[in-house]
């Protein structure tokens, strides 16, 4: 799974997710993609979700590129615990995803249907609403 | 060359203009060249998508309070989540005056690589050029018919009569790379499976 090699805080606040995605909203390594269209945290657990459904469909098809990483750190507290005592250990590791974020590309010479239909799978398995989209300049 | 014509109507400048023509669905646009006063304009935002959606390069001739603008679309900014068009750039043609722009690229014919099992891996669409207004090309056509697994055909390789290229010379363009092996996705899948439930090597060791 996704995760940093080495951070700088261990722990991190919890902020805000406002406005839009500001980079890494228009597809540019494939033919399509999924873009958030509300904001969200996608684990690094459903980012690999997502990968291994859409590279066992496409089979050897293909590649699929993934534009988010999860670089924030998590925190849970151990079950039956009393609250206070200072925060819990790091858990697992998320992505801040803001509308407009593309998140997977798959290109490779796909055709659109084999590749909809990967990104269908794949988003069947994000929190949060995505759509397909296309590069602009992409004619079948 | 197609050119394309677009019917524009003035607008202010500034922000508020360019909300109110955003409001009626149309495209605030700009007009700038080398000894042409900047001039701002509105455009439908469907008529707009003849230039944005597509895979060839086009000139357009913008018809602004009856005077005609050969221009070309030097930038077009898009909303992150809707994908329309909020507002475009157009650059005024001189006759006499190079050019920079991206255009772009097709790749035509079967590779033999690919019809012997490798795949197809294009790292560029668009290549940016130099060169006077008469040479613009609808498209830099590439022809990769010859290319077998392994080969590759990079940017310096294209030689194009009075085009200069501006992209880095090393990059590939287009490559025939090894497919992915059977096997090579089963130890993936294998490695899936091993981090998926927490266990590593290193875990089974201790």
């Amino acid at each position: 799974m996704l995760m940093p090699k080495r951070v700088k805080r261990r722990r991190v606040h919890k902020g805000r997710i406002k406005g839009n995605a500001q980079r890494g909203t228009r597809v540019d390594f494939g033919d399509f993609g999924i873009k958030a269209i509300e904001t969200g945290r996608i684990t690094s657990r459903q980012i690999e979700a997502a990968r291994i459904a859409m590279t066992r469909h496409l089979k050897r098809a293909g590649q699929v590129w993934i534009r988010i990483f999860p670089d924030k750190p998590m925190t849970k507290k151990p079950a039956e615990t009393r609250m206070g005592k200072g925060k819990g250990a790091p858990e697992f590791w998320v992505a801040v995803v803001r509308p407009g974020r593309v998140m997977f590309e798959v290109g490779g010479g796909i055709d659109f249907a084999l590749a909809t239909e990967a990104m269908r799978r794949a988003q069947q398995k994000l929190p949060i609403k995505t759509k397909v989209v296309t590069r602009p300049d992409y004619i079948a | 060359m197609e050119v394309i014509t677009l019917e524009a109507k003035a607008r202010l400048s500034g922000k508020t203009a360019a909300k109110a023509a955003r409001r009626e669905e149309s495209v605030p646009c700009v007009l700038y060249g080398h000894g042409t006063e900047p001039r701002t304009f509105t455009i439908p935002q469907l008529s707009l998508r003849k230039l944005t959606h597509t895979n060839e390069f086009h000139t357009v001739n913008v018809i602004l309070d009856g005077v005609t603008f050969p221009c070309v679309l030097k930038d077009v900014a898009f909303h992150p989540v809707t994908d329309l068009a909020i507002h475009a750039d157009f650059q005024v043609l001189n006759a006499k005056e190079k050019i920079t722009i991206k255009v772009p690229v097709h790749y035509s014919g079967n590779a033999v690589g690919v019809r012997s099992g490798g795949t197809l891996a294009t790292f560029i669409n668009k290549v940016s050029i130099k060169c006077l207004p008469e040479f613009l090309p609808n498209f830099l056509n590439i022809d990769i018919s010859k290319l077998k697994i392994g080969q590759s055909i990079l940017v310096r390789t294209l030689q194009l009569p009075g085009i200069e290229i501006k992209a880095p010379m090393n990059q590939t363009m287009v490559a025939v790379v090894r497919p992915r092996t059977a096997l090579s996705i089963e130890e993936e899948e294998e490695e899936v499976a091993v981090a998926a439930t927490g266990e590593t090597t290193d875990g089974e060791d201790n």
